[in-house]
């Protein structure tokens, strides 16, 4: 096993607060589209 | 303010299947985007994007301007994203496409002797040419080069052998100035001529060989090793990113990445 080997498992979880980010930011565009 | 909060709920009150389609859309566009900028150490950008979409929410919202100047205006954003990171868009579409090759590749993948003996003429080579200061570039290829770059090169086809990879760029012979593509075990071509990097913040003392080197892997999922002309310093490219003063152990660590796919530290 590498030494950064570990990352590889859990590359999604540095990823989920840009997901969280990115749910937030499109629920903000969408009601100021449609409200 | 009471206007706000009415048309709010009244969002809320009567939501349209549209909405919903179009807020997964822009989600996953809005993710995509985000998670391409983080893996680029492009975190201002990501600031200023978080800014220009509550800036163009806010202003769509208290102007009641129709829903379509809202899209338009984050499409925008995301088109100046591709322009300026097209670089980065390149090499990520070309890592994607080049794991299927990889497949393809180790069907007739080196055996272990095999590549032991490619892997030990080519340092054998390399360090050779360093010590007698002769420039070479290298590209360590997954049968993923672009048919454009081996065209403008002569085929090889050959076995790797220390004594040809010499003879290759041995000064003022005419395939000695352009860059050799290794194939697995065979030299698949030399005197090719490769992209240049366009990156601004490389050393001066780095010519058009590096330049090359670091170019060619930029876009491609490729190695390079360079060698220069003016110290016979041994340099690794990958990524984009260039290792100098390559020893015969990182020179080995890289070959063995190459025929075993080992992931690069």
């Amino acid at each position: 096993m590498k030494k950064n080997d570990y990352k590889k498992g859990f590359g999604f979880l540095s990823a989920l607060p840009y997901a969280l980010l990115a749910i937030v930011l499109a629920a903000v565009a969408v009601i100021a589209m449609h409200a | 303010m009471k206007g706000f909060f009415e048309r709010i709920s009244a969002f809320f009150g009567n939501p349209e299947p549209v909405c919903a389609v179009e807020f997964v859309l822009i989600a996953v566009t809005f993710f995509l985007s985000l998670n391409f900028l983080r893996k680029n150490n492009a975190k201002l950008i990501v600031w200023f994007f978080i800014l220009y979409t509550l800036v163009v929410s806010a202003l769509v919202f208290f102007s009641d301007a129709p829903a379509y100047v809202e899209l338009f205006l984050l499409a925008v954003f995301v088109l100046a994203i591709v322009v300026m990171f097209a670089t980065e868009i390149k090499r990520a579409v070309w890592e994607r496409s080049s794991k299927t090759l990889d497949v393809k590749h180790s069907d007739h993948d080196a055996d272990g002797d095999d590549a032991k003996t490619c892997i030990n003429e080519i340092i054998k080579a390399v360090q050779s040419m360093s010590k007698n200061n002769v420039g070479a570039i290298i590209i360590l290829a997954n049968s993923n080069i672009p048919s454009g770059i081996l065209d403008t090169g002569i085929s090889v086809n050959s076995q790797i052998s220390s004594e040809l990879i010499e003879s290759i760029f041995f000064p003022k012979t005419p395939l000695h100035d352009g860059a050799m593509i290794i194939n697995d075990t065979r030299i698949q071509a030399a005197g090719c001529f490769l992209p240049l990097s366009q990156e601004i913040n490389l050393p001066k003392e780095l010519g058009t060989r590096h330049r090359a080197g670091i170019g060619i892997t930029e876009t491609i999922n490729v190695t390079s090793i360079i060698v220069s002309e003016e110290t016979g310093v041994i340099s690794v490219a990958h990524g984009g990113k260039l290792k100098r003063y390559a020893d015969t152990e990182m020179l080995r660590n890289t070959l063995r990445n190459f025929y075993w796919k080992e992931k690069l530290n």
